[in-house]
């Protein structure tokens, strides 16, 4: 495969990265983030200790189905000039198991997977604002 | 099908960026193929009454 360009960054500045995220400077082969979140927020502010374990809501488990491709196609790529060129690049956060990636790869596949949920109380009456 | 790229000169400014989260790929490169999914479940339909800590509600 020779297509693959050069990337030319002037310069890179991150702030802050974090939660398994990567900066990569670099050609790489595939790149598969994944992340899961679970935030819950309380109308009573108690969190225990023992509450450390991801549970296991369907958010988490179920397949995302992949399309199916049934038409081939055939790619040819030409690339005029051998260069991929930015100015300077700031970025204040990297977080959740994101890439920063300078250089090519072949295969990208990422997933992210979020659920967050509010525990009240008492039921929320249906004449009260409306939860947002 | 037949598919032809011809990539002509690629150069841009400055970039700045204020978050790049939840396994978002910020690439200046070349790739192949990308396929990303995300699944996301939030309030109003998200939402648990009383103290039970983390007992995961039942499928609907």
């Amino acid at each position: 495969m020779k297509m693959k360009r050069i990337s030319v960054v002037k310069s890179l500045y991150i702030h802050s990265l974090l939660f398994s995220a990567i900066s990569h400077i670099g050609d790489s082969y595939t790149l598969s983030p994944e992340s899961k979140v679970f935030a819950v927020a309380r109308e009573l502010p108690v969190y225990h200790d023992i509450e450390d374990d991801l549970p296991d809501y369907p958010v988490f488990t179920e397949q995302i189905p992949i399309p199916e491709i049934t038409e081939h196609v055939n790619v040819t790529i030409k690339n005029e000039s051998p260069t991929i060129t930015t100015g300077s690049i700031s970025i204040i956060g990297v977080s959740t198991s994101a890439i920063v990636h300078i250089g090519s790869t072949e295969h990208i596949d990422a997933q992210s997977r979020i659920k967050h949920l509010r525990q009240f109380l008492t039921p929320p009456s249906e004449t009260s604002e409306p939860i947002n | 099908m037949n598919l032809n790229v011809v990539n002509k000169e690629c150069r841009v400014g400055n970039i700045h960026i204020i978050g790049v989260a939840s396994s978002a790929v910020f690439i200046i490169g070349d790739t192949q193929t990308i396929s990303t999914a995300s699944a996301f479940d939030s309030p109003p339909e998200s939402v648990s009454i009383g103290l039970v800590p983390f007992a995961p509600e039942a499928p609907s």
